[in-house]
């Protein structure tokens, strides 16, 4: 689901959340962020998905598609994502609100260059179905109102990328890997065909 | 280490490629012992199944020796022989859980290829396009299997390759297709195709305890083959005007129970119907030609099992006010071989299932391209065709 938020009603609720003077420095995402929801069924407890979110060790795998993160400690993350021509993309992120096996929130600090925040929520499923968890994430891309192309320039579609991630979060947490076609650690098989083209 | 790759649509060539490793904790590399040709390694050859990349090992049907093992692994050890399904499975989401193991949820590392397809990714299989994992296949020297105990069987000692190799992919696929006929006392079986797939189908129906079986094809050995190893009644479509009103005269003017399509989008047939296909496929409108698939639908009996087994992309022209207003049943799944590969080797062990007559070609890895052209062509009597690495 992508949707940005247009109608005033929205606009207000947003901004009633994020108190943020346009003049102040940009905390989290802005008002007419992109804005993705995705869910996925694990077969995990809320607790222990919740516990295994909340690990920057975790989270650092979870992600290893999209960005590499750094433990900061209490709470606070370092994230940094390859863009094309040797460039990055650099933040800090804060948790801000965690309620063990419930949800957790987070959001971006000042000076993001791709301003973000978002909540996951953990809720317990029918039968023996186990958890649904939704991965809400709001994306301020570079570039503002254009930036929904800038993200596709540097090869990211919001919504695959948050529904890879639940992917990998569900084969961390079901069978303690995350699946990988590569044909070795040393070399992935991109290397392989490049190493065969020079 | 040696592999065939895939270089091209209609190419393939030998490649000088990295030594696989151990990656994951639950990882074994097997020295691969004995790969086969299937055919629908011929529907990603021939590009109509997308996302393969140049350089792509092909391969999903083999066995062999277990090499190394990561440090997860516990029940499979170094120098065990063993036989791998081709879906990959981890053995613990609901799926495995399930035994629809060809549906797991976490080996596909990916989705985001799939999901807009499917609606929802699958199981990885080796060798068998990114959308299905993008894993290096198994015509090579070497492999690497993840979630090694879920996906390495181990083969009792005295059952020789040819015995097991098939059983990897083709010889699973028959079997579940038997099951899924959900057979009956009296039931006749009437099984589209006399490939590997095919003949492993009618194989397993008449262990399941099948009346007859009926087997449809169209090249004299293949057909030679249902009759004397597995003991079918045979159709040779090209020497009849209708299949349907044969099958018809031959099952009392009932159809048969069930009819398993054991064929694939690449079907050869005859008539205005495969005519239309052709030249669809042909200009890319559609994958799939479907003769046998709409034969199998019309021929079956009333609320009678129709059973899917051939490799489809697309396909119009199908007809499915045929399957409500007789109230058949579907079944089809990619392979759960998982599910069956014990079973498998059992039946091989005590003799009742043998499907090393199947195996008409050996090659080595450097006749990629000449044993899959024969394959596909089916010459010199060509069912299913092996590469020794």
């Amino acid at each position: 689901m992508e949707r940005r938020v247009e109608n005033e009603e929205e606009l207000d609720e947003q901004n009633a959340v994020d108190v943020e003077d346009e003049d102040e420095v940009q905390v989290g995402a802005p008002a007419e962020a992109l804005d993705v929801v995705r869910s996925i069924t694990i077969l995990d407890s809320p607790q222990h998905l919740h516990s295994i979110y909340e690990s920057p060790a975790a989270l650092a795998m979870i992600m290893a598609h999209f960005a590499r993160v750094a433990d900061r400690g209490n709470g606070q993350t370092h994230w940094t994502m390859d863009a094309p021509l040797g460039r990055t993309l650099e933040w800090d992120s804060q948790i801000v609100e965690n309620q063990p096996g419930q949800m957790l929130s987070w959001r971006s600090m000042p000076g993001a260059e791709l301003p973000n925040e978002g909540e996951v929520y953990f809720k317990a499923g029918p039968e023996d179905r186990g958890t649904e968890v939704k991965l809400h994430f709001r994306f301020d891309p570079p570039g503002g109102v254009i930036g929904d192309a800038t993200m596709k320039l540097f090869h990211v579609v919001p919504q695959l990328m948050i529904s890879k991630a639940l992917r990998r979060f569900k084969s961390l947490a079901e069978t303690g890997e995350i699946p990988t076609s590569n044909i070795n650690p040393q070399i992935t098989m991109q290397d392989a065909r490049k190493a065969k083209e020079d | 280490m040696r592999a065939i790759c895939w270089t091209g649509v209609g190419d393939l060539s030998l490649e000088q490629m990295p030594d696989p490793a151990i990656i994951n904790p639950g990882d074994a590399i097997v020295r691969v012992t004995m790969s086969a040709t299937c055919g629908s390694d011929l529907h990603i050859i021939n590009g109509y199944i997308p996302t393969m990349r140049e350089g792509d090992i092909i391969g999903h049907e083999f066995m062999g020796q277990v090499v190394d093992t990561g440090p997860d692994v516990q029940g499979i050890k170094k120098g065990t022989r063993v036989v791998i399904p081709s879906p990959i499975s981890c053995g613990v989401c609901w799926y495995c859980r399930k035994g629809m193991f060809s549906l797991c949820d976490n080996t596909n590392p990916n989705p985001e290829l799939q999901e807009p397809v499917l609606g929802f990714p699958t199981a990885a299989i080796y060798g068998y396009t990114h959308a299905f994992g993008g894993y290096p296949g198994s015509h090579a020297e070497f492999i690497r299997i993840p979630f090694a105990d879920q996906n390495c069987f181990v083969v009792p000692e005295q059952l020789r390759d040819e015995q097991v190799c098939f059983l990897s992919d083709a010889g699973a696929t028959g079997y579940m297709g038997a099951e899924f006929a959900d057979i009956q006392p009296g039931d006749v079986v009437a099984v589209w195709g006399c490939g590997g797939v095919g003949l492993s189908a009618q194989i397993s129906s008449y262990l399941m305890g099948a009346e007859r079986v009926i087997a449809i094809d169209r090249i004299p050995e293949r057909l030679a083959m249902a009759q004397d190893h597995v003991g079918s009644e045979i159709i040779n479509y090209e020497q009849v005007d209708s299949v349907v009103d044969v099958l018809r005269e031959m099952t009392g003017g009932r159809g048969p129970d069930a009819c398993i399509e054991a064929v694939g989008m690449e079907a050869h047939g005859t008539g205005i119907g495969y005519a239309y296909d052709r030249v669809k496929q042909a200009l890319r409108l559609h994958t799939d030609r479907g003769t046998p698939l709409r034969e199998a639908t019309m021929a079956c009996r009333k609320g009678g099992t129709l059973v899917i087994l051939g490799v489809y992309g697309l396909m119009d022209k199908f007809p499915v006010g045929v399957i409500m207003n007789k109230g058949l049943t579907i079944r089809t799944a990619q392979q759960h071989g998982h599910r069956y590969m014990r079973r498998l080797l059992d039946h091989t062990e005590r003799g009742e299932m043998d499907v090393s007559f199947m195996l008409t070609h050996r090659f080595s890895l450097e006749d990629g391209q000449r044993g899959y052209d024969m394959f596909k062509r089916k010459e010199d009597g060509c069912v299913r065709a092996v590469f020794i690495p």
